[in-house]
């Protein structure tokens, strides 16, 4: 017996698209905000912490993306 | 790895490579403009929306015109899924943030495919097995993006007032000697 599809709008698909939109958006904002901390000088430790993770995960998640772009080497690789 | 990563079953963050091997050279152009697309639009990986785009973008191919004929077009369709994100985020009581906000630079990881581009393909492909050439033609991608009646692509049709259904019978009906 096949399961009939549910409206792909309204109740839960509408609160199951928002998961996926806000994910996305997460995503999409956290690429912008690294980018646009580093490039005031942020280090990527400040960064971390403001995240609230590892500076190496902010570096293994955003580092080669960012390798090559006009963002501020020394300040990019500062431990502090 | 974040534990949404490792989720079973997969999803856009979970990426993969295509069987490039079932694909026709020009279905491999469709999904290299897929792949464009997703990085045109941060998107984390390919997803179905990405190649109905990129079908609707090239629009020599006769389920493209079928597609039009319809009324759906690139920049309808474009449209539709910048509606359905604002919508699902305002469901969720979340304000669209402006795209100004959301400019980074691009990732350059290996192009991942979500599961919802490699279902479209898979679906594409079960189709295409009807064909005597038994290869995958635009409009076998076109109708496994269509088959799908859940997710992203179904419901931006459905706020932009397509009927998906229709949509499916036209690139059917429209591109059976093609």
């Amino acid at each position: 017996m096949n399961t009939p599809i549910p409206d792909p709008l309204g109740g839960p698909a509408d609160e199951l698209a928002a998961v996926l939109a806000l994910r996305e958006l997460a995503d999409r904002l956290e690429d912008a905000a690294v980018e646009r901390a580093l490039r005031a000088g942020w280090s990527w430790s400040q960064v971390a912490e403001a995240l609230g993770v590892t500076r190496q995960a902010v570096h293994k998640k955003h580092l080669r993306r960012l390798a090559g772009t006009d963002v501020d080497l020394r300040r990019r690789n500062a431990r502090v | 790895m974040p534990a949404s990563d490792k989720r079973k079953g997969g999803g856009s963050h979970q990426g993969g490579s295509l069987p490039e091997q079932r694909l026709r050279a020009d279905v491999r152009g469709l999904v290299q403009l897929a792949v464009r697309e997703a990085g045109n639009r941060g998107a984390g990986a390919v997803e179905a929306e990405h190649l109905l785009l990129a079908l609707l973008f090239d629009r020599r191919n006769a389920a493209a015109a079928a597609l039009a004929a319809a009324g759906l077009d690139y920049d309808a369709f474009a449209a539709a899924l910048q509606s359905e994100r604002e919508n699902s985020l305002r469901s969720a009581g979340v304000e669209p943030i402006p795209a100004e906000r959301l400019v980074s630079t691009g990732r350059r990881s290996r192009t991942s495919f979500g599961t919802s581009a490699k279902q479209a393909l898979a679906a594409g492909h079960r189709m295409s097995a009807t064909q005597r050439s038994h290869s995958m033609r635009h409009a076998d991608v076109a109708a496994g993006v269509l088959a799908a009646g859940l997710g992203t692509v179904p419901r931006a049709l459905a706020y932009a007032g397509f009927d998906r259904s229709r949509l499916l019978q036209a690139v059917v009906s429209g591109t059976q000697e093609a």
